[in-house]
């Protein structure tokens, strides 16, 4: 009776049929967990959730196991036809949330920094990072927005240039002597890459070239190398 | 029950072998078995994307556990993290924690010394980590029940707000996740956190060991 209620309450649940001799599902998410049931050749599959690449579905005898969602392309929909399935690199592009994690180097100091960016369209985003760096003299702390411009974003490995503006906080080291907190506005421009490691994850290397306005007359500039991943969601 | 249904099944089609052979011979794709049967092709007409599926990649939990800060003291440690599976073996993590660090054996053997105030003393961390989920398995409890879990290695690096600075952190561990359902997960965790201290004169290494028990949930 079991697979009857949970065929009731599962009523308005996405379904597809197995189009493939058969279906083998695994007891986890994972490669490595062992194939316990075996769904035949035009049996409904109820999709419960997706993870990390794999799909929990329901069978129509009742059991709930994993399969990758590689499998979902040998199914077919109500329609007759196989799930339209988010192809890997297109999901680099176009109307999406990124989120980063980049560690680098900044004149010597190490810097760590975070970053949330929105993908207007294909080739362009809009970014906002935070950065620390921690060096023997000073502590920085940085705040920039960014604009970033993919040259080729249907490419793998896709080469961006960017313009950003934004503030820099330094503080000297206390050991030293009687130096004053400074916040300096400043300008950067910069390029990197981005290559697509899996779905939705990019690992991202840049180099900035930041002029800061200080209050002496001279202005200052510093590089900085960054390398991290990017989420997109 | 089942096999009531499959008997039911076997013997409809036996009583009824022109149908059938009818069938077979019409529309070759769509097996025409009634509603009660256990292969109910009729599914609903409706075109579906990968994107319509729930998707479950984000983790978030809180933890709680103990930090032994090098030369000074064990302390009780909390913390909050929200990680990102990738796929089956790789997740990317960021997480906060705070502590507070005790007195130093110096400070005990010589009463009325402070060698930081009560503020330098307050632990906070930031650190973003990259996970690997090395052995994943299934563990048992008694015969009926199995447990999706996980031995993973996890490392990366952050920022720790301490003894009057902020100090660049490496983080390097391994930690075990058991899926006690679907979406929740508890998890066991070792990790070293590595920072330089510049605090009892000379820049000194030092190793900054987090033992913690958590929770998390996948959304």
């Amino acid at each position: 009776m079991a697979w009857l209620l949970t065929g009731q309450a599962l009523a308005d649940a996405l379904q597809v049929k197995v189009a493939e001799p058969y279906v083998e599902i695994h007891t986890g998410p994972g490669r490595g967990y062992p194939v316990f049931h075996v769904v035949e050749r035009h049996a409904p599959l109820t999709l419960i959730r997706e993870r990390a690449g794999w799909v929990q579905v329901h069978t129509p005898r009742g059991r709930t196991g994993w399969v990758p969602r590689d499998a979902l392309a040998l199914t077919l929909d109500g329609t007759g036809q196989a799930p339209v399935m988010e192809d890997g690199l297109k999901r680099f592009n176009g109307g999406q949330w990124q989120l980063s994690v980049l560690m680098g180097e900044l004149e010597g100091a190490r810097s760590l920094s975070a970053a949330a960016g929105y993908q207007f369209t294909d080739n362009l985003l809009a970014e906002v990072m935070f950065s620390q760096a921690s060096g023997p003299y000073a502590n920085n702390r940085l705040l920039d927005i960014n604009v970033q411009h993919q040259l080729f974003p249907q490419w793998r490995v896709s080469p961006y240039v960017m313009l950003g503006t934004g503030k820099i906080h330094i503080e000297p080291r206390a050991t030293l002597v009687q130096p004053d907190n400074r916040d300096e506005r400043l300008v950067h421009v910069g390029g990197g890459v981005r290559i697509g490691l899996s779905r939705g994850f990019v690992l991202r290397a840049e180099y900035r070239n930041y002029v800061l306005f200080t209050q002496e007359d001279d202005n200052r500039n510093l590089e900085e190398w960054k390398l991290g991943f990017a989420v997109l969601f | 029950m089942e096999t009531r249904i499959c008997r039911a099944v076997l013997t409809a089609l036996l009583l009824l072998p022109v149908a059938g052979q009818a069938a077979d011979d019409g529309a070759v794709n769509v097996r025409d078995a009634d509603a009660g049967s256990v292969l109910d092709p009729r599914i609903e007409r409706r075109r579906i994307h990968e994107a319509d599926i729930d998707t479950e990649n984000f983790e978030v939990g809180a933890y709680a556990g103990v930090l032994a800060i090098d030369n000074f003291s064990s302390e009780p440690l909390v913390g909050l993290r929200l990680g990102y599976h990738i796929n089956e073996d790789v997740f990317l993590e960021a997480q906060a924690s705070m502590s507070k660090a005790g007195d130093t054996s110096f400070e005990k053997l010589n009463a009325g010394v402070q060698l930081l105030t009560d503020d330098q003393r307050e632990y906070r961390a930031y650190e973003a980590a990259v996970g690997y989920n090395l052995l994943p398995g299934e563990a048992f409890f008694g015969d009926g029940r199995a447990f999706n879990t996980s031995l993973y290695l996890i490392g990366g690096a952050g920022v720790t707000d301490f003894a009057g600075d902020q100090r660049f952190t490496l983080n390097l561990g391994a930690g075990y996740r058991v899926l006690m359902n679907d979406w929740l997960s508890l998890r066991l965790d070792m990790r070293d956190h590595i920072f330089d201290l510049d605090t009892f004169g000379s820049n000194d290494t030092t190793h900054n060991l987090e033992l913690s028990l958590g929770l998390g949930a996948f959304f």
